[in-house]
Order: C-alpha cells, then structure tokens, then sequence
C-alpha cells in the first residue's frame, strides 16, 4: 500500500509570470525530485486546471500561485481549485511579493492554503513549508 | 367690448412682432459670427414682416392696400418656412451626414415670395363684406401650402432625429425649440393658410401674429440656455427698448406741448439712462463670465493635480513592487549558494552568479529611471551636445540586444540609408533613448521580429523601431508618452516602471526632436520614431 503512493512522481503547477522567479524556485524543487510545470498567466492556468480533470493526466501534488498576474488575479484561480472536489487534499500556497492583510486573512479561512511572501521566504524555506504540507516531514 | 378687445389683441400683436424684430436683433448683435443667431435674426425678421403685413391688412378697409398686405404675408411666410428648416438644419449643431443646399432652397423661396407677392397665383383677390375680408385663392395656394408644410415637416423630423443622438442639456433644448416649432406652425398656419381657405375669410388671420409669440419664447429660452448668447443682456437691452418705443409713442401721440416737452426730456433721460445701464450690465456680464472661466481653469488644474497625486502614489506602491521581483530572485540564489546541496557543481556556480548580476542590472535600471524622471521633473538634467554617429551607435546597441532578442525567440535586425550620418546629441542621453525603445520593442513582442532602422530624410534623421508585437490600442496611444502612464492590461505583465517613454520623449525633446508611437491597433505591431536634426 505504502508504495504505490511513492511511485508516482510529485508534480508541482507553478503559475507565475516572472521567469526569472520560476527558473530560481524551478533548480531547487527540482534537486528535490519535483516535476515542476508552470505557467504565466492566468488563462493557461485554468486550462490546466481543466486538463487535470482528465483522468489519465498526473495531477500535481501542490500548487503555488503568484497573485497579481497579468490577466486573472492569483485569488480567483484559488476559487476555482476550491470549487473542484479533486483538489480538496491538493496544497495550495499563495506566494506574492503583494502584501496585504486583507488578502492574508482570507486566505487564512481557505483550508489547506498558505500565504507567503517571497521576498521573505528562501527556496530552501519554501520546499520546507511544501514538505510539511504535504505531511512529508 | 368688441372694439376694446380688438384693439387688446391689435396692441399685444404690435409688441410681440417689434419684441421679435428686436429680440433677432440683439441676438445677432451678441455674437455677429455664429451662424445660428444669425439664422434666428432672419427667422424673425421674417416674423416680423409677416405680422405686420397681417396687421395692416386688418387695420385697413383699402382694398388695395389689403389685397398688397395680404400678398406680402405670404412672401414673408415663404421666408418663414426656408429660416425654420434652415434653423432645425443648424441647430444645436449641423447635421453631419448632409450638406444643407442654401442657394436651392433660397432660389426655391425667393420663387415662391415672387409669386405670392406679384402674381394673384397664390391669392387672386380679396373682397370686403360687411368688412369681413372674403379672399379667393389661385392654383399657388397648393403649391404654397405643400412647400410650407413640407419645411415645417421636415424641420420638426429634423429635431426629433436630432433629439434622439442628444443628451442632456441640448436634447432640452431642442425639445423646446421643437414644441416651439410645432404649437406656432400649426396655430399659424391654422388661422392664416387653412382656415381662411376653409371658411372663405380672414377672420381667424388676426390671431396669428400671437402664435409666432410661442416659438420665439422657448427658442430665445433654449438659444440662451445654449450660451449663444447672454439672456441677462438681451433682457436688459430688450426692456430699454421697449421703454423707448412706449415714450416715443407718447411723444409723437402727446396733443398739449407741455406734454410733448415732458415726455421728450423724459426720453433723453431714458435714453442716456438705459445706454448706460446696458452698457454697466454687458460689463458686469464679462467680468462674471471672465470670473466663472478662471474658476473653471482651477476647478481642471485642480482635478489635474489629484489625478497626478493619485498616480504618483498608484506609482510608489507600483515600483516598489517592481523592485521586489529582482531582488527576491537575488535573495532566492544568494540563499541557494549558500546550500551545499544546490552548489554542487562548477555549472550551476556560473547559472547562480549570472542570475545575480542580471537581477543586479534589472534592478539598477529601475532605479535609474525612477532618479532620471525625478530629474527631469526638477530640471536637473545637463546635457552635453556633442557631433555623433547615429549609424554607429545604434548598430552596436543593436549587437548588445541580439542575445537578448534571440532568448525571447525573437529575431533583431539592423538597417541604415547610409553608412554613417552625424547628429549632434548626447550620447549617453541618447543611447539610453534608443536602448528604451528596443527593449520595449522585444519585450511587448511575443513572436516574430524587431527591426531597427537608421533612414535620412531631407534635413533630418529618423530613428525607427518597429515590431511585430502586441501593438498600440487607439486610446493608449494618446497617453504613452506621459509620466506614469502604464498599459492597463500590461501593469504585471512586464518589468518596465511606466517612466521609459516619458524620459525618452523629455530627452528627445531636449535635442529639439521628435517622437511618436504608429500602431494599427492590437496585435498589428508597433512602430517607434525618433526624428533628429542631422548636423
């Protein structure tokens, strides 16, 4: 039983429009054997969200949202994973460099969703928030 | 009773033609240039004559001066009807999708004038029976009434057409003028043109002088409250007049002498009087109007400064943003390197530093937009005008952009007219122009090419960047160059700080140049140009 779960590789959605940040934060989940697929908008964001509807398709194991993005706000993507039973046990970590209380507190409401700060928070700190998340620590 | 009543109504038809003659007058007088009072002075100088020739023709039992009278209203009424289309054609504003065709129309009037006045087409005859005025028409009166009605019609569709594209104040205004319009040419023509011809006498032709008072009551309301010209001073000017008149009549009508000596010097006291009370109230006018304009430039000014206030600080928390991106990703691989687990090979050494120092220079370059806008702000700026290769210079930059260009996926070519022509400018100040505009180009360009070109041009050299990108919607365009100014849609999308194409339009105006945006809208591509004086 244990084994089936590890087998399956753990993948992580980043959706993220500087591409100067995902290939930072892609080097170091990927050194910790994370299939790391991003996007940078929005609107490719949901179409991936619809993909992994799909049966056959490897869902990710956790998401991180950048919030402010060119087309559609990171918090409405995050409605849109709530609304979809398939991503109840799914992490979700808000990760923006806009800092706002309002968005924090409700974020706080959300279940199985955090809210953090890159500016504050390492590569090295990241993985360590997403492993605990996931209960792999 | 009868006579009193008549002569009641005789009295009020005197005062409301000389009230429109007058009142088309000063209306003119206003402002002699608009072609709208224009029109309303000669709709009711028409008005006017018509009313007087109704009112001779029924003060009157010559039946010659009659008949001549009764024919002259008809000529004015010809009139009537081409000023009231003319009117509804310009009024509030000329109808865009035709040309009005004056000297047809006007040809047309003077036609139909000629044969009301001079020829018994219209009106054959008039006969007096126990002084009722009998009248018999010609084959004219058709012709008359179609071309009165048709005028009346059309105008009135005019004004509802009109109406319907309007909002607000002018769509009241035209409400009023075309209420106006209908109560006066219905009631007019009723007394004067179809029920005498129904009933075979002119007995309901007095009353119609009145029904012009309806129109030309909500048209002056309407003209006025369009500002076409000030009611306060027309009022003013209209009751002094009306003062005059009524002593001038006094006098000429006084029997005694001492009466006729009172009321002369009563009238050139009036008279002295009432030019001085016009003249202080067309004064005091101005000054308020002059007053309410500056009161205006501020209330602008002022709206101006909030909104300049409100993107300055929309700004602040912009840029601040901006620069948290570079420097979370040197943050990010300063903590990396710092892990054995990530640092484990030469490779990945060279990745990290590379990272560092391309985040280090994103961040300088905001930084110095930010410091340059404020200079320019403060006219800190010196420049050092000294004689350059412009051909030299870009082609350079454009080597330094090619890797850049080429990660994007992008292809970045370089073109010039000529080898090598000179410009006097800063460099510096220049490269960092031409450096702003070909970054932008790659950046808002998501697939294809960027071209940049060197072409001469008479006296003068042009600068061109042009790109197959994301392009320029109108409403955008006009904007670009202006501080702060960000695409909505591309606030998060780019690294930029909104200060880019402000200071290249503020250093290239220092260099008495030119710059300008050309894009046929979104996703056609955009093209920048810099114009330069050659040397």
């Amino acid at each position: 039983m244990e084994t089936v779960v590890d087998k399956r590789p753990r993948i992580l959605l980043f959706v993220e429009d500087e591409p100067d940040i995902v290939e930072l934060y892609k080097i170091a989940f990927e050194a910790e054997g994370f299939v790391v697929e991003s996007v940078f908008n929005g609107q490719d964001a949901l179409s991936k969200l619809k993909q992994y509807s799909n049966e056959d398709v490897d869902r990710p194991t956790v998401m991180i949202l950048d919030i402010l993005l060119p087309d559609i706000s990171g918090m409405d993507i995050l409605k849109e994973i709530r609304k979809n039973s398939l991503f109840d046990n799914t992490p979700v970590i808000m990760f923006t460099n806009y800092s706002s209380d309002k968005i924090r507190e409700e974020i706080s409401n959300i279940p199985n969703t955090r809210y953090l700060l890159k500016m504050e928070t390492s590569p090295v700190q990241l993985i360590s928030f997403v492993k605990e998340m996931l209960g792999l620590k | 009773m009868q006579y009193i009543g008549q002569n009641f109504l005789f009295t009020l038809s005197v005062i409301v033609g000389v009230m429109a003659f007058l009142l088309g007058l000063f209306v003119y007088l206003d402002d002699r240039k608009s072609s709208i009072n224009k029109v309303f002075f000669f709709f009711n100088l028409a008005a006017a004559a018509w009313i007087a020739s109704v009112l001779v023709a029924i003060s009157t039992n010559n039946l010659e001066v009659i008949l001549f009278a009764r024919r002259l209203a008809f000529g004015s009424a010809s009139f009537i009807a081409f000023f009231i289309y003319y009117f509804s054609y310009l009024f509030p504003r000329p109808n865009r999708n035709y040309q009005f065709p004056f000297w047809l129309a006007l040809a047309l009037t003077v036609f139909i004038a000629i044969l009301g006045v001079f020829t018994p087409y219209i009106l054959q005859n008039v006969d007096l029976v126990n002084l009722e005025q009998i009248n018999s028409y010609g084959i004219g009166y058709y012709v008359f009434s179609i071309y009165f009605f048709g005028s009346l019609i059309s105008g009135i569709y005019n004004f509802i057409s009109k109406r319907r594209r309007l909002v607000g104040v002018e769509a009241a205004q035209v409400s009023l003028v075309m209420v106006g319009l209908i109560i006066s040419g219905i009631l007019g023509a009723l007394t004067n043109l179809v029920l005498p011809k129904l009933l075979g006498t002119y007995s309901t032709g007095q009353w119609g002088p009145l029904s012009v008072s309806v129109f030309i009551i909500l048209s002056t309301y309407a003209l006025s409250r369009h500002h076409l010209f000030n009611v306060k001073v027309i009022a003013v000017e209209l009751l002094t007049s009306a003062m005059w008149l009524f002593i001038l009549f006094r006098l000429l009508l006084a029997s005694s002498f001492e009466t006729k000596i009172m009321d002369g010097g009563l009238l050139v006291v009036a008279v002295v009087f009432g030019a001085l009370l016009i003249r202080s109230v067309i004064k005091e006018v101005n000054q308020r109007e002059r007053v309410g304009k500056l009161a205006l430039d501020l209330e602008t000014a002022n709206k101006k400064l909030e909104g300049l206030d409100a993107a300055r600080r929309e700004f602040l928390s912009f840029a601040s943003h901006q620069l948290k991106t570079p420097m979370t990703v040197i943050k990010g691989y300063a903590t990396l390197a710092a892990d054995p687990n990530y640092l484990n090979s030469p490779e990945r050494i060279k990745q990290i530093v590379t990272k560092i120092g391309e985040s280090t220079d994103q961040m300088y370059r905001l930084i110095s937009n930010f410091l340059d806008a404020r200079a320019i702000e403060e006219g800190k700026i010196t420049y050092i005008f000294k004689p350059m290769d412009i051909v030299k210079l870009t082609s350079s930059l454009v080597e330094e952009f090619i890797p850049y260009a080429a990660k994007r996926g992008l292809e970045l070519t370089f073109g010039s007219s000529s080898p090598s022509v000179t410009v006097r400018a800063d460099e510096i100040k220049f490269r960092q122009v031409a450096q702003n505009l070909i970054d932008n180009a790659i950046k808002y360009t998501d697939k294809g090419q960027v071209k940049v070109e060197i072409k001469e041009e008479d006296s003068s050299v042009l600068f061109i960047v042009s790109d197959s990108g994301r392009g320029i919607p109108p409403e955008v365009k006009a904007h670009l160059f202006e501080q702060f100014f960000r695409e909505r849609n591309s606030v998060l999308k780019t690294k930029g700080t909104g200060l880019g194409l402000y200071i290249a339009k503020e250093i290239v105006k220092a260099h008495q140049g030119e710059i300008w945006a050309e894009s046929d809208g979104e996703g056609k591509g955009a093209t920048f140009v810099v114009r330069l004086k050659k040397e």
